[in-house]
């Protein structure tokens, strides 16, 4: 693969269009080319914007005590950043103590780009904050196809963080438990969230 | 209570339940806020007879947006004196190889700027990203909305990211030539 068909195939990957032999195609020449890997970068930063377009407004209507997550945080999370904003589907709090919750089923109407935002409250900020996440067959996490755990280091903010996940459903997916984990000196929270694919009518009969 | 009524009240809930993001829609494709506001009322005045329909519905809201689109691309794009040439003739997007090191085009990429070079796209490729990128409706729904087949909308949503990252690299803004 040269520049030119990694770019001009890019959305295609990104949004998991691409067959998995062109998928590995496109991640090895990723890894090997620097001009391609900040293309990479730079379109993912894009639709980081042009997602935090359309949130602004909803966002300004939220209760003004809604606590603004660290710079840090949302560097991180605009990294991670496209599709379909499907709501908070759970939070959870890391105090002092291990936790281990479970959230409601999140409902998928069809299979694509979806993402799922869990809310955080950590009643102090912490540096070094391990995110686990692992990933139910049928589920990927965008920007790293075919791994069932990711795993990373940020900062959490005191307050509460929003950590949005940009989920690939595959079509016909069983799916199951997404589980989030957070980690910071030997304490955890885990949190569950069932996810679930189900096959759904349109209501395409607009005027 | 008379059901003519029950079913009028749960309309104008439907109705204000969706307002927000109905009207951050039309603002999206009108540009402006006085023309969304109108076209807002136009689609309250289209979908007003159809209440019954409207209260069945069990997602009103891409029913309600698809409704908004048709009513923008039908009465209001047609008095835009811009052209939109045939959205599909150049289906092959050019690779951009202007790079910029990735401080700068952090910089370069300000929600004034983006909203900026998404007005110098050209109609169907804005709505595309628009619906898709900042609005986060699904390519099913688009290609409902708008009545385009999905490789359609997958061109030109691939074809609208080029070119927004191209006009944020240049900086410049030249004539748009998607």
């Amino acid at each position: 693969m040269n520049c030119d068909e990694f770019r001009h195939n890019w959305t295609d990957w990104h949004e998991g269009w691409s067959a998995r032999d062109e998928a590995e195609a496109m991640a090895a020449h990723r890894a090997s080319c620097d001009a391609c890997a900040a293309y990479d970068r730079q379109m993912r930063q894009l639709l980081s914007q042009l997602a935090a377009l359309g949130e602004t407004s909803a966002r300004s209507r939220e209760t003004a005590s809604a606590q603004r997550p660290s710079t840090r945080w949302m560097a991180l999370a605009a990294t991670l950043v496209i599709g379909i904003v499907i709501g908070v589907v759970a939070s959870t709090q890391f105090g002092s103590e291990h936790g281990h919750m479970s959230a409601d089923v999140v409902p998928f109407e069809e299979p694509g780009t979806h993402r799922v935002a869990i809310a955080v409250d950590s009643p102090n900020a912490l540096d070094e904050v391990e995110f686990v996440v692992e990933l139910p067959e049928g589920a990927e996490l965008i920007g790293y196809p075919g791994q069932r755990e990711v795993r990373w280091h940020s900062d959490l903010a005191a307050g509460e963080s929003r950590l949005q996940l940009p989920l690939r459903i595959r079509e016909g997916a069983d799916l199951g438990v997404l589980v989030t984990r957070i980690v910071h000196h030997k304490r955890e929270q885990r949190l569950e969230v069932p996810l679930q694919l189900r096959a759904g009518g349109s209501d395409d009969d607009a005027a | 209570m008379p059901v003519k009524s029950l079913q009028a009240r749960r309309f104008a809930r439907i109705l204000e339940q969706h307002r927000d993001s109905l009207q951050r829609l039309a603002r999206r494709l009108t540009g402006n806020a006085d023309d969304a506001e109108d076209l807002f009322q136009d689609l309250v005045e289209r979908v007003t007879p159809r209440m019954a329909e409207v209260v069945r519905l069990e997602r009103p809201q891409p029913w309600l947006a698809r409704v908004l689109y048709r009513l923008f691309v039908d009465r209001w794009r047609q008095q835009q004196v811009r052209p939109d040439t045939d959205p599909d003739a150049d289906v092959e997007v050019q690779p951009d190889h202007r790079d910029l090191p990735d401080d700068q085009f952090e910089r370069a990429l300000t929600a004034q700027r983006l909203e900026a070079a998404l007005q110098r796209l050209s109609p169907h490729l804005r709505d595309v990203v628009v619906l898709h990128d900042v609005e986060g409706y699904t390519l099913n729904e688009i290609r409902v909305m708008v009545d385009t087949p999905i490789g359609t909308l997958k061109s030109r949503l691939h074809r609208g990211r080029a070119r927004l990252r191209e006009l944020l690299v240049d900086g410049t803004f030249p004539p748009s030539h998607s």
